[in-house]
C-alpha cells in the first residue's frame, strides 16, 4: 500500500518531531531509521515524497539518491534532502545528483512542510 | 779465565758506561753545549740501530749457511739511504711539520688523524716485533751460555741455570734497564739525546768489535785468499750458485721496507732527526757503515765452518773462534759487541713502541673515559704517559720471552729476524700512499694493512710455533679443514715455493690491491682531504704552515690549561708568551703540533677540539690548504653537496607544509563535525518548541513528552559543548587534576551502577566479570568513571545481537592493573580499528556510518587514560563483538 | 748541474742500484771465478756497493738545500 510520504532518519527525536509535523499537515506516513530500509522501503510503498536524511547507518542518503536516480522506475520521485551539515558542498552535491528540495537542521516546521507540500504538487499522480 | 760471572759483572759494568753517557749527554744537550750531539754522523750511527745482534752472530750463520744472502739484508737499505731525497726526505718533513711520534702517528696523521688505524698499526708493531725481540734474547742468552761453554766447552756451566732461565733473567734486566735508561724523563717529549748518544756509542763498539773479529780472523787464517781456497777444498760451495734467485728479491724488498717500518728505525730516522740536511749525510754514511759491518763476514763464516768442530753453532762464530783460539780478551770484546747490538735494539725498540701504546691506545683511553678534562694535576698527563710506557716496555720484553719460550727449538736467528721484518713490512703500502698518493682513504689503508697483517700472521707467524703445536703442525701439513690451497706456506696451491718468497709476494700482493681496490671505491672525510693535501703538497706551496683546522670560541685560558696539562708547565709558558685575547687558528694549530709531539697527532687533534668546540674544518679552510688546481674541483663538489642539502631542505618543507594543510584539512573535519552535533539536537529542539508554539490541539500527554524531549536534547547539547571544551583543554595539556593513589574497583562500581538503568531500559544483561580484589592506581577517580561510563553506554547503545549483552572485568598482574568492556555486538569493523579513536570518528568506508554520538568520547577517553599514564586500546576483535581494555600502571 | 738534473740523477741512481743488484745483471757476474783470492760475484757486490756510496756522497753535497727547511721547535728541554 501506498504511504504519502516517506521519511529516513536515524535521530529518534528528530524522527518523531518529522512524523508529527507530517501527519499533522494531513499524510500518511512510513518512517525509516537506515539507508538500506529506505530503497527496499521505496520499492515497495512508491511513496508520493521522500524526506531523505544524508548521514544514515548502512548506506549514506547520497547514495541512496544516486540509486533512485539511476532507477527507471523511481526516477521520477522527489526527494527532500535533510543535512546538519549545511555546507555549500553538500547543497552542490544533492543538487547534482538530483534532490529536488534542500533543507538544512535545524529547520522550521513551516520550511518542512511547505517543501514537503510543493513536491506533492509535482509527484505523479497515482491513482 | 773468562767465566760467565766475569761476563756478566763486565755486561752490567758496561750498562753502567751507557748510563754515565746518556746522562752526560742529555745535561749537555739541555745546556746547549754539545754541539757534536746534533752532528750528522751521530744521527747516522745512530740509525745503525738496524744492526742488532742479528747482525753481530746471525749474520756469520746465515752467511756459512746460505752463502751470500746475507748481504740482501742491508743492500735493501743501502738503496732506501742513496734514494733519500725521495722517501726519507718526505718522510722526515712531514714529520717535523705534524709533529709525528711514530710510525702509527704518521699513518693517523695523513689518514684523517684516525685513532682507530693507529691502535691497529700498533698492535700489529707490537706483535710483529715479538720475533725480533725473542732473536735479541736468544742471542744474548747464547753468547752467555758459550762463554760458559754450555756444548762445546764441557765443564764450565752457568751455575745449573737452562736456557729458558736465562732468558727470562735476560729479558727481565733489559725490561729493567730500559725502564730506567728510556723513562727518565718526566717531560714527555719525544726526542731523547742521551739515548741517541749512548746507541751511537754502542754503534761505535759494536762495529770495533766485528772489525777486530774480522781482522784476527784474516790473521789467524792467513789471508784471504787462503781461506777461501781451505774452504773450497773442504767442499764448501764459495760461489754462491744460484744465489741471485726470488729469495734473494724477496729479502731485499723486505730489508728496503724494514729500515722504513721498523718502530726503531722510524723513530731514531725521523722522529729524533734534528735536521732535515742531515740525511745528507746519512744517505752515503749509514750505506758505508752497513758495509763495513758486512765486510768480513763471509771471511768469518768460512773459516769457522773449516776450522771449528762439526756442529757447532755457527751463529756463535764471532764468540767461539776467538774463545777457541784462547784469545780470552778478543772474546770478551766480541761479547760487548754483541751485547751492545742487543741492548741498543732492544732500547729503541720499546721506547718506540710504548710510546706508540702510550699514545694510541692509553690516552684515548683516558681521554674519552674523562672527557679531556678530568686529568687533575698539571703533571698528571705525563707521569700517566711515562707510566703507561714502563708499563709497555714491561709488556713488550714479555712477549718477546713468550715467543723465544715457545719457539725455543729453533736454532737459527736470522730467520727469526726475517718474521719480523715481514710484519712490519705491511705498514709499506701505506705509507708509500701516505706519501704519494692522494686519493688513498683511511678505509682503504685500514683494510689493507688489516689484509697484510692476516696473511702475514697466518704464513710467517703461525707456522714458527710448528714445534711446539701439533695443531699447526697439522695445518702446515693439510691445510685448514682440509683446504690445502690454504696450507700457509703454499697458498693458493703454489708449491715448491720459497716460504719467505711465498709470505712476501701474496702479503704484499693483497695489501696493495686492497688499498689501491677500496680507496677507488670509497671517499674520504673532510679532515682526511685536508691531511692528504698536506702530505701531498709537502714541497708545493714553501712558506706557508698548516692552516688551522680546529677554530672556535676557545680563550687563551682554556688552551692553557690543556698545554699546562701536556706539556708541563715551563714548555706551556713559552708557548703562550705573547698571546692574549682569542688565539688566533695559526697558534691553535701551533699548539695541536705541539701537543702532538707529545701525546700523538689524533689524541691531540681530540683533546683540543674538545677544548675548543669548534667545528672541524671551514669550507674556506679546505680551499685554502688545496692547491690552486684543485680548488676548482674541490669548489664544485662542494657546490654539489650544498646543493643536494638544498635540496633536502627544501624536501622537509615540503613535508612539513603537506602536514600544516593536512591539519588544516583536520580542522574543517572537525568544525564540520561539531557543526553536525550541534545541530542534531537543536533540530529537535526547535522543532518540538515550534510544535509547542503553533499547536493549540495538543493532549497533556502530548505536551508532556515534546517538552521531556527538548529537555534530554538541551542536555545533550550541554553534555557535546563540554566535551569540546573539554577536548580543547587536553589538547592543550591543561589537564586540570592532579593524580592522586586511588581505588579503582570504586570507579568500576559507580560506572556499572549507573549504566545498569540504561542496560535494564534496553533490556539487556550487563554482567559483571571476575573482578580484582582491589587496584589502587595513580589517577582521578570522577574521570576514570566517566571513562568506563562511555565505553559500557557505548556497548549498551550500539548493540545490535538478538540477545545482546556486556560484560565489565578486572585483573591485576605484573604490576599492570587491566579492565576490560567486552559486548557481542556488532564489533569494529578492520579498516575503522584505528579511526574510532580519533576526534569525530565516524564510518565512512563502505557507505556505513557509526551511530551518532560516539564521535568525541572515546578521543577522549583515551586522552584521559593517557593523563593517568595508561592506554586504552581495542583488543584484536575475535570475531564475536568488541572488547575495550584500559591498561594502568598499579602502585 | 742544474736542480732538476740532480734530482733526476738522485731517482737514476736509485734505479741503478736496484738493477745492478737484483736477478738479470747480478747472474751475469756470476763466474765461478776468483779475484785476489774471493769470488768474483762477491767482489762485484761490494764494487757495486762502493760505488753508490761514492756517488751518494757526491749527489749529497750538490743536492740543493731547500731554505725553508724548518728547524724543529727545541731547545725547551
Amino acid at each position: 500500500m501506498a504511504v504519502d510520504v516517506l521519511i529516513a532518519e536515524d535521530e529518534p527525536s528528530i524522527l518523531r518531531s518529522l512524523d508529527f509535523i507530517l501527519r499533522r499537515a494531513g499524510w500518511s506516513i512510513e518512517a525509516v531509521t537506515d539507508g538500506d530500509a529506505a530503497l527496499s522501503a521505496v520499492r515497495r510503498s512508491m511513496p508520493k515524497v521522500l524526506v531523505l536524511d544524508v548521514m544514515l547507518p548502512k548506506r549514506s542518503g547520497f547514495d541512496v539518491l544516486k540509486q533512485i536516480r539511476a532507477d527507471d522506475a523511481l526516477r521520477q520521485l522527489p526527494v527532500l534532502i535533510l543535512t546538519a551539515k549545511g555546507q555549500a558542498q553538500d547543497r552542490r552535491t544533492a543538487e547534482e545528483l538530483g534532490a529536488d528540495r534542500f533543507v538544512t537542521k535545524p529547520y522550521a516546521n513551516a520550511e518542512v512542510v511547505g517543501a514537503v507540500r510543493e513536491l506533492m504538487g509535482l509527484a505523479p499522480a497515482v491513482e | 779465565m773468562l767465566t760467565p760471572d766475569v761476563v756478566i759483572a763486565v755486561a752490567i759494568g758496561y750498562v753502567g758506561l751507557l748510563f754515565l753517557i746518556a746522562y752526560v749527554s742529555d745535561r749537555q744537550a739541555r745546556n746547549h753545549k754539545a754541539a757534536f750531539l746534533r752532528s750528522p754522523f751521530i744521527y747516522t750511527l745512530a740509525i745503525s740501530v738496524y744492526c742488532t745482534s742479528w747482525t753481530f752472530y746471525g749474520a756469520v750463520g746465515s752467511a756459512a749457511r746460505n752463502g751470500l744472502e746475507y748481504l740482501a739484508i742491508y743492500l735493501g737499505p743501502t738503496l732506501v739511504f742513496i734514494g733519500w731525497w725521495f722517501v726519507l726526505r718526505r718522510l722526515v718533513r712531514i714529520s717535523h711539520k705534524q709533529r709525528i711520534t711514530s710510525i702509527a702517528d704518521l699513518l693517523s696523521a695523513r689518514f684523517g688523524k684516525s685513532s682507530r688505524l693507529a691502535v691497529l698499526i700498533t698492535v700489529i708493531a707490537v706483535i710483529g716485533i715479538a720475533p725480533y725481540i725473542a732473536l735479541q734474547l736468544k742471542a744474548v742468552t747464547s753468547s752467555l751460555q758459550a762463554i760458559a761453554g754450555v756444548g762445546e766447552f764441557p765443564g764450565r756451566t752457568l751455575r745449573g741455570i737452562d736456557e729458558v732461565g736465562l732468558a727470562l733473567a735476560v729479558a727481565a734486566g733489559m725490561a729493567l734497564f730500559t725502564i730506567l735508561f728510556g723513562t727518565r724523563n718526566v717531560d714527555a717529549k719525544e726526542q731523547h739525546h742521551g739515548v741517541v748518544a749512548a746507541i751511537a756509542f754502542e754503534a761505535i763498539v759494536k762495529l770495533a768489535a766485528l772489525l777486530a773479529i774480522g781482522i784476527f780472523v784474516i790473521y789467524a787464517g792467513g789471508g784471504l785468499e787462503a781461506i777461501f781456497s781451505r774452504a773450497e777444498a773442504a767442499g764448501i760451495d764459495i760461489y754462491s750458485t744460484g744465489n741471485f734467485d726470488d729469495r734473494w728479491v724477496a729479502m731485499n724488498v723486505l730489508s728496503a721496507a724494514a729500515i722504513l717500518c721498523l718502530p726503531r728505525q722510524f723513530q731514531i730516522t725521523v722522529v729524533e732527526n734534528s735536521n732535515e740536511n742531515h740525511l745528507r749525510t746519512a744517505g752515503w754514511a749509514f750505506p758505508a757503515y752497513l758495509l763495513l759491518m758486512s765486510l768480513f763476514t763471509l771471511p768469518i763464516a768460512l773459516f769457522g765452518l773449516t776450522s771449528m768442530p762439526a756442529g757447532a753453532n755457527p751463529d756463535m762464530f764471532v764468540l767461539t773462534l776467538p774463545l777457541s783460539a784462547g784469545q780470552e780478551g778478543l772474546a770478551l770484546f766480541s761479547f760487548i759487541g754483541g751485547f751492545s747490538s742487543a741492548t741498543s735494539m732492544i732500547i729503541v725498540e720499546s721506547i718506540a713502541l710504548s710510546i706508540m701504546v702510550s699514545n694510541h691506545i692509553v690516552m684515548p683511553i683516558v681521554l674519552r673515559v674523562t672527557q679531556g678534562h678530568g686529568v687533575a694535576s698539571a703533571r698528571g698527563v705525563s707521569r700517566l704517559l711515562l707510566n703507561s710506557r714502563r708499563f709497555s716496555i714491561a709488556l713488550i720484553l714479555l712477549l718477546g720471552f713468550l715467543y723465544f719460550y715457545l719457539t725455543r727449538d729453533s736454532d737459527a736467528l736470522a730467520p727469526i729476524g726475517l718474521i719480523s721484518f715481514c710484519g712490519v713490512a705491511q705498514f709499506l703500502p701505506a705509507i708509500i700512499a701516505a706519501l704519494f698518493w692522494r686519493e688513498a682513504s683511511l678505509k682503504a689503508a685500514t683494510s689493507a694493512v688489516a689484509v697484510g697483517f692476516v696473511v702475514w700472521a697466518w704464513s710467517s707467524f703461525m707456522p714458527s710455533f710448528q714445534s711446539s703445536s701439533p695443531l699447526v703442525a697439522q695445518i702446515m701439513a693439510e691445510g685448514p679443514w682440509g683446504f690445502t690451497w690454504l696450507r700457509p706456506e703454499a697458498l693458493f696451491g703454489v708449491e715448491d715455493i720459497d716460504p719467505l718468497v711465498n709470505v712476501v709476494f701474496w702479503s704484499l700482493l693483497l695489501n696493495t690491491a686492497t688499498l689501491v681496490v677500496v680507496s677507488l671505491f670509497t671517499s674520504q672525510s673532510a679532515l682526511e682531504r685536508v691531511q692528504a693535501a698536506l702530505f701531498a703538497d709537502l714541497f708545493r706551496r714553501p712558506g706557508t704552515g698548516a692552516p688551522a683546522v680546529i677554530r672556535g670560541s676557545a680563550t687563551v685560558e682554556d688552551l692553557y690549561f690543556v698545554a699546562e696539562r701536556v706539556l708541563g708547565s715551563p714548555r706551556a709558558k713559552a708557548l703562550f708568551e705573547g698571546v692574549a685575547g682569542a688565539p688566533p687558528p695559526q697558534f691553535i694549530d701551533r699548539l695541536e703540533r705541539e701537543l702532538a709531539g707529545s701525546i700523538g697527532a689524533a689524541s691531540a687533534h681530540v683533546m683540543l677540539s674538545k677544548v675548543v668546540s669548534g667545528d672541524a674544518v671551514s669550507l674556506e679552510e679546505v680551499f685554502e690548504m688545496a692547491g690552486e688546481t684543485r680548488q676548482v674541483i674541490e669548489y664544485s663538489q662542494e657546490l654539489e653537496r650544498t646543493s643536494a642539502e638544498l635540496r633536502s631542505t627544501a624536501q622537509k618543507l615540503e613535508e612539513a607544509n603537506t602536514q600544516l594543510r593536512a591539519i588544516d584539512t583536520e580542522k574543517d573535519e572537525f568544525l564540520s563535525q561539531v557543526s553536525h552535533e550541534v545541530r542534531t539536537p537543536m533540530t529537535s529542539i526547535r522543532s518540538f518548541s515550534e510544535i509547542l508554539l503553533e499547536e493549540q490541539r495538543l493532549t497533556a500527554d502530548e505536551r508532556q513528552r515534546f517538552v521531556k524531549t527538548i529537555h534530554q536534547e538541551s542536555l545533550r547539547l550541554t553534555k557535546l559543548l563540554d566535551d569540546i571544551l573539554g577536548m580543547s583543554a587536553l589538547d592543550h595539556g591543561e589537564h586540570g587534576w592532579d593524580n592522586t593513589p586511588i581505588e579503582a574497583e570504586r570507579s568500576i562500581d559507580r560506572a556499572i551502577e549507573v549504566c545498569s538503568a540504561l542496560a535494564r531500559q534496553r533490556r539487556m544483561q550487563l554482567t559483571v566479570g571476575s573482578r580484582a580484589p582491589s587496584a589502587v592506581i595513580s589517577g582521578e577517580p570522577d574521570r576514570l568513571c566517566q571513562v568506563l561510563i562511555n565505553l559500557v553506554s557505548n556497548a549498551i547503545k550500539y548493540n545490535d545481537a538478538a540477545e545482546p549483552m556486556v560484560e565489565v572485568r578486572s585483573r591485576t598482574g605484573r604490576g599492570r592493573y587491566l579492565i576490560e568492556v567486552a559486548d557481542n555486538g556488532p564489533g569494529i569493523p578492520k579498516a575503522e580499528r584505528k579511526l574510532i579513536f580519533e576526534k569525530f570518528a565516524r564510518g565512512q568506508s563502505g557507505g556505513v556510518t557509526a551511530p551518532a554520538g560516539a564521535g568525541l568520547g572515546l578521543a577522549i577517553s583515551r586522552q584521559l587514560i593517557e593523563r593517568m599514564n595508561g592506554k586504552l586500546e581495542l583488543l584484536p576483535a575475535t570475531g564475536q563483538g568488541a572488547c575495550f581494555r584500559i591498561t594502568l600502571p598499579l602502585l | 748541474m742544474e736542480r732538476r738534473k740532480l734530482e733526476s740523477a738522485a731517482l737514476f741512481l736509485s734505479l741503478l742500484g736496484v738493477l745492478l743488484i737484483l736477478p738479470p745483471l747480478a747472474v751475469v757476474f756470476q763466474l765461478e771465478r776468483r779475484l785476489f783470492g774471493v769470488p768474483f760475484e762477491v767482489i762485484y757486490l761490494f764494487v757495486c756497493w762502493l760505488g753508490l756510496i761514492a756517488a751518494a756522497f757526491w749527489l749529497g753535497r750538490r743536492l740543493p738545500r731547500e731554505t725553508e727547511a724548518e728547524p724543529p721547535t727545541e731547545g725547551e728541554d
